[in-house]
């Protein structure tokens, strides 16, 4: 199929006002005809053109240049970029080098093999040039007013006889109309599609902050109610913390929970970028829509089936700018790479097409440079390396990730390193290190000295007052569910140990709710062994009374 | 006894997300019993050279000259530290024939904030580094002090005969 085609399906499944702004790719095919046909008129058909233009000289090879065009003399054409005014103006500079070469020699064999214009018979029309002359609006080079052009091979009507050897070379500078257009189109559409997507991301920060703010109050932490009463070491017993059922209550009016699953599955869809071992950086554009369609419908199954409840009408609306905002992400990025596509094949072809070599790269105005505000579009070719430059799909990516996610607490930062739950009832040891009541309690039972995390002999001389009443409060607020469910599962785990210490096998598990006795750690946390007898003994009664 | 969540994390990320040149899987019939693999690392003498001549392109050789280990979790786990022991024979003075590995985080210097993942590391890290001064293999180890050229020219022997996939 052909490219134009493709194309403009491809453009057909992005949003209209992207695909308003894209590159007129027919448009520009159009130009080149015209270019071909302006080039044609000159007498310079894709043919001769082919084998006697040179590129436009760059900084990095100008010394190369220099030494070549003094290997040999004769006619060479030199496509080149003038900036006139705002815009680029591609041209033709004919040189015409006559030297110490006798005309007659001129059609002899090459004498530099890395060049194939040496040499080669300029058979362009002087009438034709003349015209071009003519038409020229300025030809801002001294020496084609100065020197007549001159060729050793060409049948001189061009060539006056007073300048034939004093002006040893001459330049001729033919601009090109239709090309000034074609590029001048390109560089436009590019430029209006810059601005564009200058406004698409202000407008995608505007809406990434509000949706931020939406989620924020949406998800508050159960402190924002009058229920939340913060313990504290004064005035609270360790041995007698619960988190109260009204937690359920309180996220009836908090869809904290919910967007901490809606948060998590995102995470672990892992949609624009890899973060796994084997696969890091920008994922492959058909790999991130499967993934972000992964995404939605496992959201949707959740929330039919009832495990995702979005109480909120707020939640409902700001999940629904969530995905629209990932969803335009995805559509830029395929905008992103058929615009690149395009450029490049449209630039391909112009190549192709004129015989005129390879326009340099243009700045693709989707590349964001991080020190530079100018996004304006240059014809040269970029020196700049990918790493020091960040697609705009990218930089939403993380102003996503970056300005929601952090909205909810997550717990694995907050999560003991042993039993990989959440850390309650956090207990700070001297070295600093966090570890829930439940796995520290069990290193004392070992006799185990040595912090797990750093090995500093901090374990044993825990006791209550090593509790992190602002980390206790923090979690009883943010993860009121995670807390409940930690501690009654500290609570169970406690007893059954409890039990095998005493020789009783625990597995009718009928007997669990006798002993969720809240705070069983906190009290055997340091006791002596004396003490731990007396507490198991004390334990037995309590069973034997069922 | 159901599994604890750890051990269910820790599996779940060792099969979604495995550590280069690791692999860990658990049986079916016994979740806390894995079968391992690991890869011995470039420029020590347990890179199986020959399966990487065999084939020019790298990819390819990923899973060549690996070891084979089996691990177990007891059931005090992580508060005790998981079993591991190479099935593949191997020419390591830390490493006896039975397979059974010299290394003190297996040891005394258990510590229940390390894992399967990390074990494993620290495994394939030996490798890299054996410890003829701790020996386990008191032959092996015995070779590689007084001529440790030619103790390392046996293990690639072993490599190359032994550590297939």
């Amino acid at each position: 199929m052909h490219f134009s085609k493709t194309y403009s399906q491809l453009l057909l499944t992005l949003p209209p006002e992207l695909r308003q702004s894209a590159i007129q790719y027919r448009q520009l095919k159009k130009i080149i005809n015209q270019i071909v046909a302006e080039l044609n008129a000159l007498g310079l058909s894709p043919d001769i053109l082919q084998n006697v233009v040179q590129p436009p000289p760059h900084a990095a090879d100008k010394g190369k240049q220099r030494e070549d065009s003094e290997q040999y003399t004769g006619p060479r054409i030199i496509y080149e970029f003038a900036t006139v005014d705002d815009h680029v103006e591609p041209r033709l500079r004919l040189c015409l080098h006559s030297d110490d070469l006798p005309p007659s020699d001129a059609p002899g064999p090459s004498s530099s093999p890395l060049r194939s214009d040496v040499n080669i018979v300029l058979p362009i029309s002087p009438d034709v040039i003349r015209t071009a002359l003519g038409s020229a609006v300025s030809t801002d080079t001294p020496e084609s007013s100065e020197g007549q052009p001159e060729s050793s091979d060409t049948e001189s009507a061009l060539k006056p006889a007073e300048s034939s050897h004093s002006a040893p070379s001459g330049e001729l500078i033919i601009p090109l109309v239709s090309d000034t257009n074609f590029f001048r189109t390109l560089t436009e559409a590019l430029n209006s599609l810059a601005a564009h997507l200058v406004t698409k991301r202000a407008e995608f920060e505007t809406t990434l902050r509000s949706l931020s703010h939406d989620i924020s109050s949406a998800s508050r932490p159960s402190s924002s109610t009058s229920s939340f009463h913060p313990y504290s070491p004064f005035s609270s017993d360790p041995a007698n913390i619960s988190v109260s059922s009204h937690a359920l209550a309180i996220t009836s009016r908090s869809d904290l929970d919910t967007w901490r699953q809606i948060f998590q599955l995102y995470i672990e869809a892992d949609i624009f970028q890899g973060h796994q071992e084997r696969f890091r950086g920008e994922r492959e554009i058909e790999d991130a829509e499967t993934r972000l369609q992964t995404f939605n419908s496992e959201l949707n199954e959740r929330i039919s089936k009832g495990a995702l409840k979005l109480r909120m009408k707020q939640s409902r609306v700001a999940l629904k700018t969530f995905m629209d905002l990932n969803t335009f992400i995805l559509d830029l990025r395929k905008f992103q790479h058929v615009t690149a596509e395009a450029t490049r094949k449209i630039l391909k072809k112009h190549a192709k097409r004129t015989a005129l070599p390879l326009a340099p790269d243009l700045t693709s105005p989707f590349i964001i440079r991080p020190d530079s505000q100018d996004r304006a579009l240059v014809l040269s070719r970029s020196t700049m390396r990918s790493s020091e430059t960040l697609s705009l799909s990218l930089l939403l990516v993380q102003a996503l990730t970056e300005t929601l996610l952090p909205i909810i607490p997550h717990i694995d930062d907050y999560s003991c390193v042993i039993c990989t739950s959440l850390a309650f009832k956090p207990i700070r040891l001297r070295c600093s290190h966090l570890f829930c009541v439940r796995c520290l309690v069990k290193l004392q039972k070992r006799g185990e000295e040595h912090c797990p995390i750093c090995r500093a002999p901090t374990v044993l001389s825990a006791d209550r007052s090593n509790v992190d009443w602002a980390l206790l409060n923090f979690m009883k607020d943010w993860f009121p569910v995670e807390a409940k469910k930690k501690l009654q599962q500290n609570e169970r785990e406690a007893a059954e140990e409890e039990m095998q210490e005493l020789g009783l096998d625990m597995k009718g598990a009928a007997a669990a709710p006798l002993w969720q006795d809240n705070g069983h750690d906190i009290a055997t946390l340091r006791l002596s062994n004396r003490q731990q007898i007396e507490y198991c003994q004390h334990m037995i009664e309590r069973a034997a009374a069922v | 006894m159901s599994l604890p969540k750890r051990i269910i994390k820790e599996t779940e990320r060792l099969v979604a997300d495995p550590a280069p040149g690791i692999t860990a899987a658990p049986h079916d019939d016994n979740l806390r019993y894995f079968d391992v693999t690991i890869q011995g690392p470039d420029g020590s003498p347990f890179q199986n050279l020959s399966a990487r001549r065999l084939s020019p392109d790298p990819s390819q050789n990923y899973s060549d000259g690996v070891f084979r280990l089996e691990l177990f979790l007891p059931e005090e786990y992580p508060m005790s530290p998981p079993k591991v022991r190479f099935l593949t024979k191997i020419y390591h003075p830390n490493i006896d024939k039975l397979g059974r590995i010299c290394l003190d985080i297996l040891k005394d210097k258990w510590s229940p904030a390390l894992q399967i993942r990390t074990v494993l590391l620290s495994i394939q890290a030996l490798l890299s580094a054996p410890n003829p001064d701790d020996p386990l293999a008191t032959d092996v180890a015995k070779h590689y002090k007084e001529n440790e050229a030619d103790a390392q020219r046996v293990s690639r022997e072993w490599t190359e005969k032994y550590a297939h996939a």
